[in-house]
């Protein structure tokens, strides 16, 4: 297709956004989709932040940390437990990855992207809190009812 | 009318991405438009006119989504689409003089349809939604709105971004029909936890999500999907029933499988030589569907081995399924009134672009089940959503689950390996318009203003969910790609001029003029 009104129809994609971000999105309850940029910055940040001794103990290198929380649809309250946690290692800088996750397992779940050495995570950005649908019924029946009030919108 | 014992709520929903090209005189994915209303824009129309004018008593639902309305309403694609059912008709009397037999039969039967459905397009001077609006003031339809542009909620990273997607919405519809909306269809039937908390705050008071999501609440509704549950944000939602919908849509079960109903792939744009279809297809050459079907379903044999389409015979058959339709209502509503205790609701929701584009018979099948409860008196009656809750006296608390219709119930369908590149850049749009919207909303520079209106709506066009549909369906792969590329790029260049305050006023108004749709639009919808 041509572009006849010069509308960056055939315009490249960036590669990268030079921003430290990782995010997650449940896409059905037993697996997960992340994908993640990690710039020079976010990973001194990150190196900078790891105890010496864990760097010590290895080489440190890009990880994904993935960590599950809240047994219920309503998002955790802060400070909720971990209940839980899996860290990746990672390859590249700028990539995405789909991961399995436990099905009937925690029902929100939060990535964080950073360096990990000798059994040590340090985060350089977290994604937001995701959902992850439940596979099955509650076993809980609603009991509680709320009137209905219809109300009227504007004409 | 004695109390019904059932209510039945049809759903339609009607979208079609925002697809305008001026710059070209024929734009294939434009067609896309032009075919719908043929097929089922207008004959939907016609078949609720119909029912109106015989005073019969019916409730349905349609959803209309912005970027449908933004077309109908414009003036060019409205121009465009009167040049299309016109061609449709010559296209009719060319295929009077070719044919003879069977084929004249049947392209006397299209030519007589198509010059009807034109003469209907200029009787109501091409304003297909002030039709529709008309039969919503008749109180027959309940018109409700549907996301922006039909962005697929689950997939947004910023609260500002579904918000925007909400709120954009509802103020389209009020502006193309007059009225704030009741009801919105969340594209796909795409919910998370949080969006519930957006509709309130926009004013909506109900929504759909597939039946799991309903089953899969937590605490579990009583009533699964026969009645309305309430959120704890006061919103109200509609669970799909899963028995209705299955008649319809099952490939094996669904009554468009039919073997008298027509072949929808079979058309003379791909049977006829191009010496003889040339002026009817791409001035390329490129075959596309042309309307003139002559062939049936037949079964499950090739192609060259179906048979001639009889109308008549698929018209009888249309009656016999909406009985059978309303049959199985009103058994389904003793078994679930006596399971339940309650008056059941059945939501039926369909894509309104399965009646008569893909399902040709499908309007008139409407209209007769439509019919068949008015004549039959109550057992089942149809009902909107808003009817539904004006009766409801209470309704159950529940928080229901991450949920969508697409294949497998969640979000497989648009989180897959062959779109899930689109979102790095969808997000790191959201998060940079967010930003924008915030550090500029006291401004008074119109043209910082128009700038940031426009990024917003190049962002409502990337989030469009077709595009991601469109790569993992595999069909129009190189037109959703290039849409994705030029809304980002478009967006980009113009956050770049906005902070470098460097705006090229020129190539605005050309992008303006391009990407038309949400004039009202105000970029301060994201710094909330």
């Amino acid at each position: 297709m041509s572009e006849p009104w010069g509308m960056l129809d055939d315009a490249a994609l960036p590669e990268r956004y030079d921003v430290d971000r990782v995010h997650v999105m449940a896409r059905d309850p037993r697996m997960l989709f992340v994908y993640w940029e990690l710039t020079e910055r976010g990973r001194a940040a990150a190196l900078a932040a790891l105890p010496g001794a864990a760097r010590a103990q290895g080489i440190p290198r890009p990880a994904l940390r993935l960590r599950g929380l809240g047994d219920d649809i309503a998002p955790p309250p802060p400070g909720a437990a971990v209940s839980h946690e899996l860290v990746l290692l990672v390859d590249q800088d700028v990539s995405s990855a789909y991961i399995e996750w436990p099905g009937g397992g925690p029902r929100w779940v939060r990535a964080e992207l950073g360096m990990a050495s000798g059994g040590v995570f340090a985060a350089a950005c977290s994604s937001p809190l995701a959902p992850v649908p439940p596979a099955d019924p509650s076993a809980a029946l609603a009991r509680a009812t709320s009137p209905w009030r219809h109300r009227e919108t504007a004409q | 009318m004695s109390q019904p014992r059932g209510l039945l709520s049809l759903v339609l929903h009607a979208h079609l991405p925002f697809i305008r090209h001026p710059e070209y005189r024929y734009h294939l994915e434009e067609n896309w438009l032009y075919e719908a209303v043929a097929a089922t824009y207008l004959p939907l129309l016609a078949a609720f006119r119909r029912l109106a004018r015989d005073n019969v008593r019916f409730r349905a639902t349609m959803s209309f989504s912005p970027p449908l309305t933004a077309m109908l309403a414009d003036g060019l694609l409205r121009s465009r689409t009167k040049n299309a059912l016109e061609r449709l008709v010559r296209l009719g009397d060319q295929e009077l003089q070719r044919n003879a037999g069977h084929h004249h039969t049947l392209a006397r039967f299209y030519r007589e349809r198509f010059g009807s459905l034109l003469e209907l397009y200029e009787d109501i001077d091409g304003d297909l939604l002030g039709a529709y609006r008309q039969l919503s003031d008749h109180g027959s339809l309940e018109l409700i709105t549907v996301g922006a542009t039909h962005g697929f909620l689950p997939t947004m990273r910023e609260p500002a971004a579904r918000r925007a997607q909400i709120r954009v919405a509802v103020d389209a519809h009020s502006a193309a029909f007059g009225r704030a909306p009741r009801g919105i269809w969340l594209p796909e039937c795409g919910y998370v936890p949080g969006v519930d908390e957006l509709l309130r705050e926009a004013g909506i008071q109900y929504f759909f999500v597939d039946s799991h999501g309903v089953d899969n609440a937590r605490p579990r509704p009583p009533h699964g999907t026969a009645a309305p549950v309430v959120l704890p944000s006061g919103v109200a939602v509609f669970g799909r029933d899963t028995e209705s919908s299955k008649q319809v849509w099952s490939a094996d079960e669904g009554y468009p499988g039919d073997p008298w109903y027509r072949d929808f792939y079979r058309d003379i744009g791909f049977d006829l030589p191009l010496s003889v279809i040339g002026d009817f297809v791409h001035p390329d050459g490129i075959r596309v569907h042309t309307g003139y079907k002559y062939h049936r379903v037949t079964g499950k044999v090739d192609l060259a081995d179906k048979l001639y389409y009889e109308p008549e015979r698929a018209a009888a058959q249309v009656l016999d399924h909406a009985r059978d339709f309303v049959d199985k209502r009103e058994a389904e509503t003793a078994r679930l009134g006596d399971a339940h205790g309650i008056r059941p609701v059945m939501v039926a929701p369909y894509d309104a672009e399965l009646y008569g584009h893909w399902w040709f018979e499908g309007p008139s099948f409407i209209e007769a089940v439509l019919r068949e409860l008015d004549a039959r008196g109550g057992g089942v009656a149809s009902a909107t959503p808003s009817e539904i809750l004006s009766q409801v006296a209470a309704t159950e608390v529940s928080a229901i689950s991450p949920s969508s219709w697409g294949d497998g119930g969640y979000f497989a369908v648009w989180i897959d390996e062959s779109n899930d590149w689109i979102y790095r850049h969808q997000h790191a749009a959201e998060e940079r318009m967010v930003a924008l919207a915030r550090a500029h909303a006291g401004t008074r520079d119109p043209l910082v203003v128009r700038a940031l209106d426009q990024a917003a709506r190049e962002l409502l066009l990337l989030q469009s969910s077709d595009w991601a549909f469109i790569l993992k369906g595999g069909t129009a792969i190189g037109y959703a790609t290039s849409r994705v590329k030029a809304h980002v790029a478009r967006f980009r260049r113009l956050c770049s001029e906005v902070e470098a305050a460097t705006i090229d006023q020129d190539w605005l108004t050309d992008l303006e003029r391009r990407d038309n749709l949400f004039p009202n639009l105000d970029f301060r919808v994201y710094a909330k």
